[in-house]
């Protein structure tokens, strides 16, 4: 088996699932999982062995490459786990023939990318999956076209941009692929460097959501299909994060521009990506903090943790090169957790407006458990794997003497407190609806996946150690530094992290805290209504659950802000407007002006050749 | 088999047609079988590419070209032209009444595709032109006719100046032989003033049917109004004959600096296509500038003037052919069914009748250029391409393929809008028999072309040669001859 085969049967697969979802939608679908799981056990598993292969045939110069290298190995496992976890995941939801085309397709674009070894096939598979995430994410919900075309705006823009710099590199450099690329860019005058670095850098905040070109991600993950946010969220943004990577780290960028103005370090068009990184942290973290709709939160959520990615991996550095790769496993396994809980919470309840639900703890603990871990995850709390990525990444920013990006990440970090503790009050904790007296445990084939990427984040939390090597053996073979770790330590800047000492210092807190629970007397329970708040007694359940605008002083905080959202409307009517202005202009009702336009060219083009 | 049964076919059919009214409807629609089978098989084998006319040798008499440009084309066009007739064949005796109009467009059309003289050109471009007057002319309302006045007004004048470009060049050179032409003016024979002036006539009135700016104000009202089987026709057919008579001549006789202001003109006209598009609210109106923009793309690449970029143009003519006919198509069937094609009426049309969501999206999607079908693979060409003149220029086109990549999503995302779950009950609609036909066949053209690898490109990659360098070639034979 090769990685063609792998893709070439990736892309058959998709009319052949169409074809038997026509027939049966449940053994498609189980065939499209079935698929994913092997597809990332065969990646995992053999991986990582550097071969590398060559199809000729996109034009007659340029041909696909791929290649197994270990950063191709590294993203191509994060983001099959989450297809494939997800693929298992989405079982009990709601089938279509459709549905499992576009996914299959989904997957076979997002193969292909992270299976690249140059720009253009990068920015091909890239390209399909780009296409058929938006017609999946209308599939299911009204308001979905009205944000899904945003996402095609943005993605428009970051794709051109990208082709943009392919092209330019083609016509300068004569070539496409990565190690070429990285080899030849040096020697490029420093405005045709900082072009293709540029163009290249809308490409993945676009495609990572991250400040300005962020306001897509709201609207689009939270209108897409349930069982697509895992994927759209924890998988396909992380292929940003893979063009990140080679850009910022892999093509030597601080070489390159080292003869620009240096600030601490980094030169100051690399600084000036982290700052949007910066930016994008607070931006996603203020602006989550005052959402009402689960998806919406976590939506932002994701802005937030693509601007921790985007300043790790600008900033550069062993630390900080290792935090954002740890940062973007952890991210994926993380936000693919959480939207996972809540579309398990949505199929059971049929909502994901946080003010509509409550207490669901009782009916729903292992998603609650889930959730409760991924939350841990993404505020950055040991024993979780989002701690160490954090930690790792404030090392950098200490060592570089980066006050305001550090302010920004901390910020991030604090203010994730708020945002994560609000589904998780809003939906679990507190006072259960009557209407959902009924609600059960979502089914064990949705549990079973949200609870294997639950034990992955508390595995790479308590030994990430394990995650770190396979880091270092990334940033070895580019020519980067490495990490020092230990089985359970790692060692940095300000210190070293035990991870197993912390671990059992946890366990040992939890297990008094346990005990102490065990000997107490136990609780009485009373009837939700028998109760009183106020001084007053209440005979409305929804008023025992404080969740709607629970942080209100915090919205009346931001609520002037400037915000971007509104920028792509207006550069829509902008273009409106021009377009009538040149349709007055060149198509007049009167056939008089084509005359006198088209003598007025001849006219003038002969005197302006002349 | 000489092809000049291509043209002389259909002409003497109109004949017949028009005095024998009866059977104008069957006329039309064996000259178009005909037509069409000759076009692929008899046109497909010949190994000969010059052919005279009358006996009289080139470059004395006037001569048809059969290039690996012609091979890949004739076919499509021809082709593109029955699955035209047919389409509308049992709904009204729209093609019947017309008849005579659209046989001799046929004749025409491939007499463009096919002539290596520029009079002779000319001759054909104002048969095409007229019959085209009288295709936009069909639809109902009196729209259709001012439409057709205006396009009669400008076209008119466009072929007057061709004409005197013609008739410049003429004098100087001596023959009238495309390909003699094309050595002489390589070889610095004609003076600079004389190509430039001639030149540059001649964009104008090539410019004019091949949708450039600013010649191209006939273009929406024309589109958006004549009828369904004309609209076809006009959108699909004629722009690959009249994209290609533009390729051939300026490739050939075309002053270099004009040539770059070609360029410039390509690609106004791209991006004032797009802005204009993205405002539309019909969709019929949104194909028309979206038509015009592609055109422009072509004409663009044809100005770059390298095998790669000329490649890229043949590419995208025959993308924007097959995906315009498919979308035209869809909405004649929205306005049957509905009256209007605005998005109100459109909204979830994808999800009533499937097929016809399907096709909109692989077409539309073709043209915006996404990978897996084949207008990226024309635009990936075009984008290489664009990068040997200045920095600026893939800026604008790339600037206006995110525009254009928008509008067509915002269409798809109309077509296949969620309705609400009163509206899912429905009954699916099933298009008519035709469509589903023509639809399968395009669709499956369209993608097959999109995935299959680099060697199934070796034929577009000829075709382009065959424009820039085989002219040159037969040329320098004929003068060598001499």
């Amino acid at each position: 088996m090769s990685i063609l085969f792998v893709l070439a049967a990736s892309l058959f697969a998709a009319p052949l699932f169409f074809l038997v979802s026509k027939l049966k939608k449940s053994v498609a679908y189980m065939a499209y999982a079935a698929f994913q799981v092997l597809v990332f056990l065969y990646v995992f598993f053999w991986g990582g062995t550097g071969s590398s292969y060559e199809v000729v045939g996109i034009t007659s110069k340029l041909n696909f490459n791929f290649s197994m290298t270990s950063v191709n190995w590294f993203f191509a496992s994060i983001v099959m786990l989450i297809i494939s976890t997800t693929a298992v995941f989405m079982f009990p939801l709601k089938k279509s023939p459709v549905k499992v085309f576009l996914l299959s397709l989904v997957t076979a674009g997002a193969l292909g990318a992270v299976f690249s070894a140059d720009f253009l096939t990068l920015m091909i598979f890239w390209e399909i999956s780009t296409w058929s995430s938006l017609l999946l994410i209308i599939q299911d919900k009204e308001k979905s076209t009205g944000e899904a075309i945003k996402y095609a705006a943005i993605a428009a823009v970051g794709s051109y941009s990208m082709l943009f710099a392919i092209f330019y590199m083609d016509s300068r450099l004569g070539t496409v692929e990565f190690s070429s690329v990285a080899l030849k860019i040096e020697s490029q005058p420093i405005g045709v460097q900082l072009t293709i670095f540029i163009a290249l850098a809308i490409m993945v905040l676009a495609k990572m959501g991250s400040f300005p070109l962020h306001t897509w991600l709201r609207g689009s993950h939270s209108s897409a299909p349930d069982e697509f946010s895992p994927i759209l969220s924890g998988g396909l943004t992380k292929l940003g994060g893979f063009l990140l990577f080679i850009m910022s780290i892999a093509l030597p960028s601080f070489k390159g521009f080292g003869n620009l103005p240096i600030l601490n370090g980094i030169p100051i068009v690399n600084y000036g990506f982290a700052l949007l990184g910066g930016i994008s942290i607070v931006v996603g973290t203020v602006m989550a903090i005052r959402m009402e709709d689960a998806k919406e939160l976590i939506a932002f959520s994701t802005v937030s943790n693509s601007g921790y990615i985007v300043l790790a991996l600008s900033i550069g550095g062993t630390y900080a090169t290792a935090g954002g790769m740890m940062h973007i496993l952890n991210h994926a396994l993380a936000s693919a957790a959480m939207f996972m809980a809540i579309a398990a919470v949505a199929y059971r309840t049929r909502t994901t407006k946080m003010h509509e639900m409550g207490g669901l703890i009782v009916k729903m603990p292992v998603t609650f458990a889930v959730y409760l871990v991924a939350i841990i995850s993404v505020a950055g709390i040991p024993p979780t794997s989002g701690f160490v990525s954090k930690w790792l990444i404030y090392q950098q920013l200490v060592e570089n003497g980066l006050p305001f990006l550090a302010f920004a990440a901390f910020f991030g970090s604090i203010g994730s407190f708020m945002y994560v503790f609000k589904p998780l009050a809003g939906i679990f904790l507190g006072q259960l609806k009557p209407e959902h007296e009924k609600v059960r445990e979502a089914p064990l084939i949705m549990l079973a996946p949200m609870t294997l990427l639950t034990l992955l984040t508390i595995f790479w939390g308590v030994f990430p150690s394990n995650a770190i090597r396979s880091i270092n053996r990334i940033t070895e073979s580019i020519g980067g530094g490495t990490v020092d770790v230990t089985f359970s330590r790692i060692v940095a800047l300000t210190g070293e992290w035990d991870s197993v000492l912390v671990t059992t210092v946890f366990a040992i807190g939890f297990a008094i805290s346990l005990l102490i629970f065990i000997r107490a007397k136990r609780a009485r329970k009373v009837d939700l209504l028998d109760n009183y708040t106020g001084g007053d007694f209440l005979y409305t359940a929804e008023l025992y659950h404080f969740s709607y605008r629970m942080y209100r002083p915090f919205d009346r905080l931001f609520e002037k802000w400037p915000s971007m959202e509104n920028w792509l409307s207006s550069t829509s009517e902008k273009i409106k407007e021009l377009g009538a202005l040149l349709k007055a202009v060149f198509f007049n009702r009167n056939p008089q002006v084509y005359i006198a336009l088209t003598v007025i060219v001849i006219l003038g083009a002969f005197w302006w050749l002349r | 088999m000489n092809p000049v049964w291509l043209i002389a076919i259909p002409l003497a059919l109109a004949f017949v047609s028009a005095f024998w009214r009866s059977v104008s409807g069957w006329v039309l629609i064996i000259a178009a079988f005909f037509n069409a089978f000759a076009g692929v098989f008899g046109v497909m084998s010949l190994t000969v590419t010059s052919f005279s006319i009358g006996g009289w040798k080139a470059p004395y008499g006037i001569s048809l070209l059969v290039n690996d440009a012609t091979k890949l084309l004739l076919p499509v066009a021809n082709i593109l032209f029955l699955f035209a007739v047919l389409s509308y064949l049992r709904k009204g005796g729209e093609t019947a009444r017309y008849s005579v109009v659209f046989l001799v467009a046929l004749a025409s059309l491939n007499g463009i595709l096919l002539t290596n003289d520029l009079f002779n050109l000319f001759v054909f471009l104002e048969i095409a032109g007229i019959t085209a007057y009288l295709l936009a002319s069909t639809g109902e309302g009196s729209g259709s006719k001012v439409a057709s006045f205006k396009y009669l007004i400008i076209g008119s004048v466009g072929s007057l100046l061709y004409l005197l470009g013609v008739a410049i060049l003429y004098g100087a050179a001596g023959t009238l032989n495309i390909s003699e032409l094309a050595a002489r003016v390589s070889s610095g024979q004609i003076s600079g003033d004389v190509t430039l002036v001639s030149s540059l006539l001649i964009v104008a009135g090539l410019g004019v049917e091949s949708k450039l700016l600013p010649f191209n104000g006939w273009v929406p009202d024309v589109l958006t109004k004549s009828s369904r089987v004309a609209t076809l026709v006009l959108a699909s057919v004629y722009p690959l004959a009249m994209v290609y008579a533009f390729s051939k001549v300026l490739l050939a006789v075309g002053d270099d600096r004009v040539l770059n202001l070609v360029v410039l003109l390509g690609i106004a006209t791209v991006l004032v296509g797009e802005v204009i598009a993205f405002g539309q609210k019909s969709l019929r109106r949104t194909l028309a500038y979206s038509s015009i923009a592609q055109s422009g793309l072509a004409i663009f690449l044809v100005g770059v003037g390298s095998v790669e970029s000329v490649t890229g143009s043949i590419m995208l003519l025959i993308n924007n052919a097959l995906s315009k006919f498919m979308l035209f198509s869809i909405d004649d069937q929205v306005i049957d069914e509905a009256g209007r094609d605005d998005r109100d009426t459109l909204y979830g049309y994808g999800r009533k009748s499937p097929i016809v969501g399907v096709t909109f999206v692989i077409s539309a999607l073709s043209i915006a250029g996404m990978p897996l079908f084949f207008g990226f693979r024309g635009k990936l060409n075009a984008i290489s391409a664009s990068f040997d003149t200045s920095l600026a220029v893939p800026v604008v086109i790339l600037v206006a393929a995110a525009i254009e990549v928008t509008y067509y999503f915002r269409w798809i995302f109309t077509f296949f809008n969620p309705v609400g779950t009163s509206q899912v009950t429905e009954k699916r609609m099933l298009p008519s028999v035709e469509f589903l036909a023509f639809g399968l066949v395009l669709s499956t053209v369209i993608v097959f072309l999109g995935v299959s690898s680099g060697e199934a490109f070796t034929m577009f990659e000829r075709a382009a040669d065959s424009l820039v360098n085989g002219v040159l070639a037969i040329g320098k034979a004929i003068l060598g001859g001499m």
